[in-house]
């Protein structure tokens, strides 16, 4: 540091004491909700034999002998099983008396639908088609659930899934009373949503709250208030499936949100612009759809939105601060006025790109990644003409033939959470949700912190070298937790839709084949390893 | 727990060269990599160590203009004191947080490139971000390549080794997406392993032997099984990889306990053991300061100098100085004029950062004027892509053309460009 110090042409400002970081405050038990534990959760399942601990073991943990790749997994049988079409391997028993079908179920036989299902022009059994329905409209099905939903057929099934207010969910109530939990703990309001996840029968309720909060998103690593983040879980699953319109009206008046996105201290003499922008890029509209001068222009509209301070609700509840908001004209998109943000809204809804943008959105969630623009002119125009229902898209999304095509049937990479929350049902398992938080967490999602403002990338983002390889381990977790020895038929049927490819055959061939003699539920194990750990079972 | 090492690594390799045709690919690559191993030949190796600050640093406040009014005018409750700066030359300083780079920057190992950005600049983080990771700007495409996976790409892809690049986080950043080249991003080092069932061991094997059949056996979709066959033999290698470079590995430094500093030692431990690693990539997060900003970057700023200039005198000490340049990169910088949170918005351009034995030391690129603004904004000088030929040219040596799709100006920084 040789170089000599210069005056400044003007002195420098005073330094500034007041920027200390801003204290958390602790979030207020809004909720309601206290006590520590959580408790039992479903008493008919499986117990899990917490295995986590690992002893040291008296033989060395490495692989001991050259077996493992040197002759076993000869690549040529693999690899040379006939794989008859690069899609939808065929089904190999359909309709054949499945022992899912022999485990108790509350509606008796499945007949076919009363209602015919909506046309479809793809090869999926009317099974297959619930099953992946159940997976991507929620969180995949124990096996009870899979027959009763194929006992009430497709069409049923959608409707119960779309029109979910008439469904008794006190259950689910009963299992988070149960639970105990503790909302001044932010890994208990992941667990509390992981049960609602888990035990809902609303599953499109929560999996439209899941989507919600991937795009309308705020985290809590930035708002540090539980019961804000608790509100705005509550605004998607209240809201989430009325009107785009004013959900988008309602997350704009957000606390959570005024916080995430700055909009509490966007003031008419330097307004803060993040709202205004992330609204435009990330809500409505999507990059290339507007200039810089709308940003600009539509930010002084939300001028005042700000919070104030309320006895037990520290960090305040939404109000207008009218000294603070820009009443100035504005020309936004075209249009010239004293706009405030609903005019925002109520512009951007005006323009076609809207629709379009947030059915690709839905489109990408549900079903599967660059859709044809068939598909999104045919959701667009049902959205527009419903006057932006969000339940008049999701069913025509549900009931689209493509929605059942060889593009979106198990293409899709599992988000974190889907996976975990999939296996445990479907295997039956009493995880414990801090341990679906955890194995999630580890996957690389976190409920209630998404990596940054966009939400989650989702699809080919999962899947890196540290994440597959935590997706192998969530897979050996799941296996050596299992006490009950299923057979492999039953497996392939839990886990694979009943499907089994040419590689996984000869994977659990090869197996099975190394390991005769061994203990029964060791091989077990092994078996749900392979099929939870392997490539297939990554996408659901 | 953690199940495979090196020893039954390469007695696996060595029995399956016997195998013949029937050899997985790992064991091919563990075959090529023992044998680099062997050879050592390591001296004229070149290693690039990206840094990425995440949120948009604020330039102006990490590369102070102390001696400019106009700074102070628009950063009334932000600005950094001049008495605190700590100055390069007659102009602009280090915030007083970064002292721990001023040694490197008195040794003349220290590059600045000022006002670096990019026509038509997005202020959108992600765009942006897109933008400087895949090296294509104002154009947003999902399928664009990352640039330093087109850097790979560019080598023999048959002879990368094992782990050609790495990644220390929970995410692979875009800038590795390649399609032909997995790399391994590691969250930490005891997440990094596979694990087995203790209760069933005599049939770990099998079951190992199975899984990795399935991710190797083709599927139909090509893609996909690049997707995800990549990232299993990534992980199955880095695993074992990281894992023994940790246990034979002695710092000669005592690095903090900051995130940071812990993923750069996974780096140096990568770049003493992997002769064939090419690439390293870190993240630190938290940069997007529209309120609190003092504090907040700060903080980050400390955080950052401290762990890089630990992990540059750690590698140094271990013989390493002459292999490794470090280069650091921000989706954009932020607006001169600070907004009423104490904070600062999105903004244009933003200074990189170059440090290593190699790099010429000293500030470099026009710096950009406070006056003559575009809506508020800098104007950015020097095209991040000059930036990245440099590195890629006078450091990797390979085609800046190649991977970048065009050709620029370069800063000349590297000495001794082989």
């Amino acid at each position: 540091m040789a170089s000599t110090q210069m005056e400044p042409s003007k002195s420098p400002a005073m330094e500034n004491s007041k920027l200390t970081r801003r204290q958390l405050i602790k979030g207020a038990s809004a909720l309601g909700l206290s006590a520590a534990i959580l408790g039992p959760l479903l008493a008919a399942c499986t117990r899990v034999e917490d295995t986590m601990i690992v002893t040291p073991l008296s033989t060395p943990p490495s692989l001991p002998t050259a077996t493992l790749f040197s002759t076993p997994i000869s690549p040529p049988s693999f690899a040379s099983s006939p794989s008859p079409t690069p899609t939808i391997a065929p089904i190999s028993k359909p309709n054949a008396a499945s022992p899912l079908q022999s485990l108790p179920t509350t509606i008796p036989t499945p007949s076919p639908t009363a209602t015919p299902p909506p046309t479809v022009t793809f090869n999926l059994t009317e099974r297959q088609k619930i099953a992946h329905l159940l997976r991507r409209a929620g969180f995949g099905f124990t096996a009870a659930e899979l027959n009763r939903a194929e006992g009430m057929g497709l069409a049923a099934t959608i409707d119960e899934l779309i029109n979910f207010e008439s469904v008794d969910n006190s259950d689910l109530d009963k299992h988070i009373a149960a639970a105990g939990l503790d909302f001044e703990l932010p890994p208990e309001m992941r667990r509390w949503w992981y049960l609602r996840m888990a035990y809902t029968k609303r599953p499109l309720q929560e999996k439209m709250t899941l989507f919600w909060h991937g795009i309308l998103t705020s985290g809590h690593k930035k708002v540090a208030d539980i019961p804000k983040m608790s509100a705005q879980n509550e605004l998607f699953k209240q809201k989430g499936m009325g009107s785009y319109q004013t959900l988008l009206e309602e997350i704009g008046r957000d606390p959570a949100m005024l916080i995430w996105l700055d909009s509490r201290s966007n003031n008419k003499k330097a307004p803060n612009e993040n709202y205004a922008r992330e609204l435009m890029e990330l809500f409505t509209l999507g990059p290339g759809n507007y200039t810089e001068e709308d940003v600009r222009e539509s930010a002084r509209a939300f001028t005042g939105w700000g919070l104030k301070r309320k006895e037990g609700n520290p960090k305040g509840v939404f109000y207008f601060r009218d000294f603070q908001h820009d009443y100035g004209s504005k020309t936004f998109l075209g249009e010239t006025g004293d706009f405030d943000g609903d005019d925002v809204v109520r512009i951007i809804l005006k323009q076609p790109q809207a629709a379009r943008y947030i059915t690709t959105r839905l489109w990408e969630f549900y079903a599967y990644e660059d859709p044809e623009s068939e598909v999104i002119d045919k959701l667009s125009a049902v959205f527009v003409s419903s006057g932006y229902a969000i339940r008049d898209v999701m069913r025509a999304l549900l009931t689209s033939p493509e929605f059942y095509s060889d593009r979106a049937y198990r293409t899709q990479i599992k988000s974190p959470i889907t996976l975990v929350v999939q296996t445990a049902k479907a295997l039956n398992l009493t995880v414990s949700t801090k341990r679906m938080s955890n194995l999630a967490l580890r996957m690389g999602q976190i409920l209630f912190d998404p990596p940054d403002v966009s939400g989650w990338p989702g699809g080919a983002a999962w899947v890196n070298s540290s994440s597959i390889l935590q997706r192998v381990n969530m897979a050996n977790f799941i296996a050596k937790s299992l006490t009950e020895t299923l057979t492999r038929q039953e497996l392939v049927d839990l886990l694979l839709d009943g499907v089994l490819d040419p590689a996984m055959e000869a994977a659990l061939d090869y197996f099975e084949s190394e390991t005769r003699g061994s203990s029964r539920v060791g091989v077990s194990r092994g078996l749900t390893y392979l099929m939870l750990g392997g490539p297939g079972y990554q996408r659901g | 727990m953690c199940m495979l090492n090196r020893r039954s690594f390469l007695k696996r390799s060595a029995l399956a060269v016997v195998a013949g045709a029937a050899m997985p690919t790992i064991l091919r690559r563990g075959v090529a990599a023992a044998q680099n191993d062997s050879q050592a030949a390591a001296s004229n190796r070149k290693v690039l160590i990206v840094v990425q600050l995440k949120g948009g640093n604020d330039g102006l406040n990490t590369i102070v203009p102390y001696t400019n009014g106009i700074y102070y005018d628009l950063r009334s409750t932000l600005a950094i004191p001049q008495a605190q700066v700590l100055p390069m030359d007659n102009e602009v300083g280090f915030h007083p947080n970064m002292a721990a780079f001023a040694p490197l920057w008195d040794e003349g190992h220290f590059a600045v490139v000022e006002g670096v950005g990019y026509p038509t600049p997005s202020y959108s983080h992600f765009v942006s971000m897109d933008y400087w990771e895949t090296a294509v700007p104002n154009s947003i495409n999902k399928n664009t390549t990352g640039w330093l996976g087109r850097y790979l790409e560019q080598l023999d892809v048959a002879t990368l080794g094992a782990v050609p690049a790495m990644n220390v986080g929970r995410h692979l950043p875009p800038e590795f997406q390649s399609t032909r080249v997995s790399i391994s991003t590691v969250d930490s080092l005891d997440a990094y392993q596979f694990q087995e069932d203790p209760r069933y061991q005599g049939i770990s094997d099998a079951r190992f032997g199975a899984l990795h059949g399935l991710y190797t056996t083709p599927s139909g979709d090509p893609a996909m099984d690049q997707l995800l066959g990549g990232a299993f033999q990534s992980a199955l290698d880095g695993s074992i990889a990281v894992k023994e470079a940790h246990a034979a590995y002695t710092p000669a430094v005592t690095y903090p306990t900051s995130n940071l500093a812990q993923d750069m030692l996974l780096l140096a431990e990568a770049i003493h053991f992997n002769k064939d690693l090419k690439v390293g990539h870190v993240a630190l997060g938290g940069f997007d300061t529209h309120a609190n900003q003092l504090a907040d970057q700060g903080a980050l700023l400390l955080q950052f100098s401290e762990a890089v200039t630990t992990f540059w005198d750690d590698i140094v000490a271990h013989g390493h100085g002459d292999e490794v340049v470090i280069m650091t990169w921000s989706e954009f910088g932020r607006r001169p004029k600070s907004n009423a949170s104490d904070g600062t918005d999105h903004g244009s351009a933003g200074p990189m950062f170059l440090m290593g034995n190699s790099v010429v030391g000293g500030l470099y690129g026009q710096r950009p004027s406070l006056t003559n603004l575009d809506k508020g904004n800098l104007k950015f000088t020097t095209d991040f892509r000059s930036v990245y030929s440099t590195v890629l040219e006078d450091w990797l040596g390979v085609s800046a053309k190649e991977v970048l799709g065009g050709s620029f100006e370069k800063p000349l920084l590297i000495a001794n460009s082989s």
